[in-house]
């Protein structure tokens, strides 16, 4: 009871206190806090409420996508010579830098001749050097060794000089003594014919998307890190006939080769299940024998709403093999064109989606099983549609030299030949440069356009990781290394990728003025009311007084009397 | 071009049909240009038994597209609300949209990729700009690309600018045009047709700006859509007039069909819809009568027959699949070896043990006797 008295007392204390020199200070201290509240508050406020935006290197990100540096891929090629067999000196001096000149000089010619409009200057470098006697077990992409050797030890049908390019990174040339210099001359045609090829496929793919890409370009799916592929073996009807298959035998004999062969550039997953009943919802057209169905009716073949083909991979780009099996009344099921010729595969391939076979087993047994062997046809097909939903062209590389030019264009035991595998690492390295660089201009555009978006360090860290591999790739390109160029142009696109994607980049982002008074009217209407309430008093007050002033020019507006704030004080 | 279809549009409601206010089911169709394949979302937003009908539009969209060959792995289906297994549903497990009660459209194959509480704005911008955390399944991805033609119908309760989401969010017509904006930056489409049944529906496309997309909405600014088919078995109506309209439609079409977008749009009967619908070309390049509705909501596959199968030998003798027989025979025959010297170690050591018994039995019974 003490302490309460004794309380209430120093308060009267302090009131008496202050009551008498109050008049100008109480009148000043709401306009004080007012002061205070906004020279803290408002900063404190704007800091609290803004949206961080990491500071990300615009400028390089803009200037690789609108501008970007020339990118040059370079082709090493070597010769190495039999005993004897090289051109003497007096006759052809210098004529590897000969040859490299005329080349280049013919590359660049062409790439200037070329109107497209590209997003990304695309050249070819020849590169040529006489053999230094190494030992070449493996070359690396686009480094070839062109062994020239001794006819009459080769082949000998013809004198004729023969220029044999191999599915691997090693040709050979047989020449003979006389005609080693006819011989270049031969590789040199063929090589330029096939660089100025190589070059205007490349600078076709990044043409600008005005115009719609080749039909077969349609058909091929965008490079992916990683690839689902998924064997499905389709029995229509169990009851009549259970198949079964080796496909993990056949896979190891003739998939695994050329996917062995791609792993340097991607992963591939692959899996296989056996689906059964699966009934096609396009019935076949009976003919005299068996059955057969259009080219027209393909585009159903697939029965999407019953067959269950769902990929469980989160990301990456499946693709279906199908080994259809068809009812035993309907075998043989073939398929035909238009002209009803029938389809020498008896396979067919759905754009970006996969591919198709129609086997049609013998009937008589109760349960068939595919053996290793009796898949080869369907791997066959397999292997010649995965190539073309990976966009592996054929390379050309003659041109009105047939006769001293020989290509292995296939390759029976990888299903890729090295000269392809090239010319799809350049073409893949082009784009993902393109999908980076792009991808780093839509997320500067998008940012910009965005201003509520919030922009963490780790989208920073994770644009300037990609702008260094891309400035790596173009690095590591003029030293000659061109997978290792590959390797970091994935790298730069998928980390361009990873950061326009970036899932703390949502939010609502667009807040209509209703929504804003909304959140802060409860906040801040109570606060306010008597603050503005005082200080229109006041105002009201000083406006009265400078009145009073004039009139009665008194010299001390504060004191003046009459003053409705402070009653007590009279 | 803004297209609208005039009628008065004051206070013509009756009393069965009553005004939307808060689902909208999406559904994305992403079909590339050379009609190569497809893919189809949709999402519904409407909670509560109440909203059945637009689970029953969604669902009845998600029928006709699936019928005409879009697989469920190319569709986003969204739904607020389970309607089949709500304890009101008289029919359990099943909803329907006509009160004939004749098809069931929810059925037992029905893929519903978000559900209940998971269709949020928030999910549904990740869904579309492509920003879902690392850990989201394919089933609940759109992984389009600038090839891709995605239909997005969506329906529920909405105004002016905004569409409701669960009764408790909304999504406003900026939002979508920004999400749509940032979709063509990454090229992650080759057109849209986007398709909104709701109040005011028109005001939600006003907003885009990203070219190539085509929009048709049930009612103009200041209008309400309306619902159709009351079902007095379940006690509601089952499904709404726009989409009813059109589902009308859909029905006669098929993967071959030719039909465009305006002889859709010419059946439009506003008596029947009793709210003026319109579209939006402002921003899609091709003319809107030549425009297929296949080309949305269907999926027609480029099919080419294969020309030539690959030559491959018969007996590799090449490559990994040599060297990888090889290792694992010599480890076979270490493997045989080292098994041969453990079995007659074995050997030796048992017969050591009975001669050791033999000898150590006659010692002792020497010994003893």
């Amino acid at each position: 009871m003490g302490l309460l008295s004794r309380l209430l007392k120093k308060k009267q204390q302090a009131a008496d206190i202050t009551t008498p020199i109050g008049s100008k200070r109480d009148r000043m201290i709401p306009l004080y806090s007012v002061l205070v509240a906004v020279a803290i508050g408002l900063p404190l406020w704007w800091k609290q409420t803004e949206v961080y935006r990491a500071n990300l290197p615009s400028e390089q990100m803009i200037a690789w996508d609108s501008n970007p540096p020339p990118i040059q891929i370079p082709f090493n090629f070597m010769i190495e010579w039999d005993d004897g067999l090289e051109p003497s000196s007096d006759l052809v001096l210098d004529w590897d830098t000969k040859i490299e000149n005329r080349i280049n000089s013919a590359l660049m010619k062409d790439a200037n001749n070329d109107r497209l409009r590209t997003k990304l200057p695309v050249s070819l470098k020849f590169n040529l050097q006489r053999s230094t006697g190494k030992n070449f077990d493996t070359l690396k992409p686009n480094n070839y060794l062109v062994s020239m050797k001794n006819h009459e030890k080769g082949q000998n049908s013809d004198k004729h000089p023969l220029l044999h390019v191999t599915d691997t990174r090693k040709w050979i040339a047989y020449t003979t003594k006389k005609k080693s210099s006819e011989t270049l001359e031969i590789f040199e045609k063929s090589v330029l014919n096939y660089l100025v090829t190589e070059q205007g496929k490349l600078r076709q793919s990044v043409v600008t998307k005005d115009t719609q890409g080749s039909s077969k370009d349609l058909h091929a799916i965008n490079y992916s890190p990683k690839y689902s592929l998924v064997f499905s073996l389709m029995n229509e009807d169990p009851e009549s006939q259970i198949t079964t298959w080796d496909i993990e035998g056949a896979l190891k004999q003739y998939m695994y080769p050329l996917l062995n062969k791609l792993s340097i550039m991607s992963d591939f997953k692959v899996q296989s299940q056996i689906l059964r009943y699966t009934a096609l919802p396009i019935p076949p057209i009976a003919s005299n024998n068996g059955t057969y169905i259009t080219s027209d009716m393909l585009p159903n073949f697939i029965n999407s709403a019953e067959w269950n083909m769902a990929s469980i991979e989160p990301v990456a780009p499946t693709i279906h093999f199908l080994l259809y099996i068809p009812k035993t009344t309907s075998r043989p099921l073939v398929i035909k064109d238009s002209n009803l010729v029938s389809s020498k595969t008896n396979g067919f391939m759905i754009s970006q989606w996969g591919g198709i076979h129609i086997s049609n087993p013998p009937s008589d047994k109760q349960v068939y099983k595919f053996g290793t062997k009796e898949l080869q046809p369907t791997m066959e097909v397999f292997v010649s549609q995965l190539r073309e939903l990976l966009g592996i062209q054929e390379v050309s590389i003659t041109k009105g030299q047939h006769k001293n030019v020989k290509v292995d264009e296939l390759s029976p035991s990888n299903g890729v030949t090295d000269l392809e595998l090239d010319s799809l690492m350049c073409r893949w390295l082009i784009q993902n440069i393109r999908l980076a660089a792009s991808t780093l201009g839509s997320l500067d555009r998008m940012i910009i356009s965005l201003t509520n978006m919030v922009v963490h360090d780790s989208i920073k860290d994770l644009v300037s990781d990609a702008l260094n591999r891309l400035d790596q790739t173009v690095h590591v390109l003029s030293t000659g290394e061109l997978s290792n160029a590959f390797t970091n142009s994935a790298f730069a696109s998928g980390l361009a990728e990873k950061a326009f994607f970036d899932p703390d980049m949502v939010g609502m982002l667009y807040f209509p003025d209703e929504h804003k008074y909304a959140i802060y009217l409860p906040f801040f209407l109570p606060a306010t009311m008597p603050v503005l309430s005082i200080i229109g008093f006041r105002l009201r007050q000083w406006k009265k007084n400078r009145g009073t002033k004039k009139d009665r020019s008194n010299p001390s507006p504060l004191k003046k009397p009459g003053n409705p704030a402070k009653p007590h004080d009279e | 071009m803004l297209g609208t279809r005039h009628q008065n549009q004051s206070r013509n409601a009756d009393g069965d049909s009553d005004v939307d206010e808060f689902s909208a089911p999406l559904l994305i169709d992403n079909d590339p240009d050379s009609r190569i394949q497809h893919g189809s979302i949709r999402v519904c937003t409407s909670r509560f038994w109440f909203n059945y009908r637009h689970i029953a539009n969604t669902l009845a969209i998600y029928r006709t597209v699936k019928r005409l060959g879009i697989p469920d792995s190319n569709i986003i289906l969204m739904l607020a609300d389970d309607m089949a297994c709500n304890p009101r549903n008289k029919h359990p497990g099943a909803v329907f949209s006509h009160p004939n009660h004749e098809v069931d459209i929810y059925g037992d194959n029905v893929e519903v990729d978000y559900r209940g509480y998971e269709v949020t704005v928030e999910n549904f911008i990740r869904l579309i700009t492509g920003r879902v955390m690392p850990d989201t399944p394919r089933s609940k991805r759109l992984l389009t690309d600038d090839k891709s033609n995605i239909l997005f119908y969506l329906t529920g309760h909405g105004g002016e600018d905004f569409l409701k989401f669960q009764d408790a969010e909304e999504i406003n017509s900026y939002d979508i045009a920004d999400a749509f904006s940032q979709m063509w930056e990454k090229k992650r489409y080759n057109e849209i047709m986007f398709m909104i049944d709701t109040c005011q529906a028109n005001s939600m496309f006003s907003k885009f700006k990203s070219p190539n997309i085509l929009s048709i909405g049930s009612s103009r600014v200041g209008e309400s859509s309306y619902s159709y088919f009351h079902d007095a078995d379940l006690g509601l109506t089952v499904i709404d007039r726009f989409t009813y309209v059109n589902l009308k439609y859909f029905e006669d079409i098929d993967m071959q069909s030719r039909s465009s977008f305006s002889d859709l749009y010419s059946t439009y009967d506003t008596k029947i819809i009793k709210s003026n619908p319109g579209y939006d070309t402002r921003h899609f390049k091709r003319r809107f009568d030549q425009t297929l509705l296949t080309d949305f909501l269907g999926a027609v596959a480029k099919a080419e027959i294969t020309e030539k199968s690959y030559p491959l030998q018969r007996n590799i003798t090449r490559d990994t699949s040599k060297t990888g027989s090889n290792t694992a025979k010599v480890r076979c025959g270490t493997a045989s070896v080292g098994n041969a010297i453990m079995y007659i170690l074995y050997h030796i050591c048992l017969l050591a043990l009975i001669l050791l018994y033999l000898c150590a039995t006659c010692f002792f019974f020497n010994n003893g006797v």
